[in-house]
């Protein structure tokens, strides 16, 4: 019991991280990897609640469609411009 | 600081800067995060019914609720969705056909404006006008 | 199995992270992720409440959310290709056809 509370505190410290980090962090390519590891910490929140088959689906879903659509969108628009960050 | 690059960028005039914009929206946030938290740690959850594996399984049990295939299995924890996983797919089609109508383009390379010219010709990047 | 109030603040907390970067943001790609952030707050408080009344609809629905967050995705995705294309930026403020 104590040790599940344990598991749950570092992956809510890393899902709360990593989602204040997509939002805060100027560089939109390091957002969305930021992004991905916050939802692959939200799979293993799944995992934690039996829920084995939805954490599968986040992973091939999110990580793996989502995820590389958002980075593909990152690299198509990126732009010289100095007022849009090119880190 | 200033010196580190990755923060000499954050430090000067930027349009796109967060810190500027970002305290009344911050600030509204945090509200709802209050009135969130003040809601659920006050709230009587009832009593707690651990998940049951049943005679199949947890997985089993989904690929059964989706397909409205022998709900005894899992009865009274679930229930059919057939009808809505074909809406979902009918939807996940449509997105398809959007997602490929808005990034196509013409026989001769030109591009194919989502909203029709009247509303992008003779703009350019920047210069928006009011 | 841990309180669910924990795994409620947790999504609560997610949500408005990603409310906060819908608000402040300018550029498409940046709602687009925050959006995702808030459709996970959203599918934590299924998987929760799913675990904790032995309910498996709340994983099917969640499975429904993830599917609907996928298209929003493909939509949003050519939208904002679109506007590249059209406008040269990913702003959201730029383009101002249709405001009245």
């Amino acid at each position: 019991m104590v040790l599940d509370t344990i598991a749950f505190a570092l992956f809510a410290l890393v899902t709360l991280a990593c989602s204040l980090g997509v939002v805060l962090v100027r560089d939109v390519f390091h957002a969305s990897l930021l992004l991905g590891a916050a939802l692959l910490s939200v799979a293993v929140h799944y995992v934690m609640l039996q829920a084995e088959f939805v954490a599968a689906m986040q992973v091939l879903v999110y990580v793996g469609g989502v995820l590389i659509l958002i980075t593909f969108a990152v690299m198509l628009t990126r732009t010289d411009d100095p007022e849009v960050s090119s880190v | 600081m200033s010196d580190d690059p990755d923060t000499r960028e954050r430090d000067g005039p930027d349009e796109y800067d967060v810190s500027d914009r970002g305290l009344v929206p911050g600030l509204a946030s945090l509200l709802l995060f209050g009135v969130l938290a003040v809601t659920i740690l006050g709230a009587d959850f009832g009593d707690p019914a651990g998940l049951e594996a049943g005679e199949y399984g947890i997985t089993h049990g989904i690929g059964f609720a989706l397909f409205n295939v022998d709900l005894g299995a899992f009865a009274g924890s679930t229930e059919g969705f057939l009808a809505a996983f074909f809406i979902v797919a009918i939807t996940l089609d449509v997105a398809i056909d959007g997602a490929l109508y808005l990034a196509k383009r013409e026989s001769d390379g030109s591009i194919v404006s989502a909203v029709g010219g009247t509303f992008t010709r003779g703009r350019k990047a920047g210069e928006g006008g009011d | 199995m841990v309180a669910p109030e924990y795994y409620l603040l947790l999504a609560a907390a997610v949500f408005c992270i990603g409310l906060f970067g819908v608000l402040t943001r300018r550029e498409a790609l940046y709602f687009l992720m925050s959006v995702e952030l808030m459709l996970n707050a959203a599918n934590i408080n299924f998987v929760a409440f799913s675990a904790y009344y032995g309910d498996l609809t709340g994983q099917v629905f969640s499975l429904f959310v993830i599917a609907l967050a996928a298209a929003e995705v493909a939509i949003g995705i050519g939208i904002i290709l679109v506007l590249y294309r059209n406008f040269g930026v990913t702003d959201v403020t730029v383009p101002r056809g249709m405001r009245w």
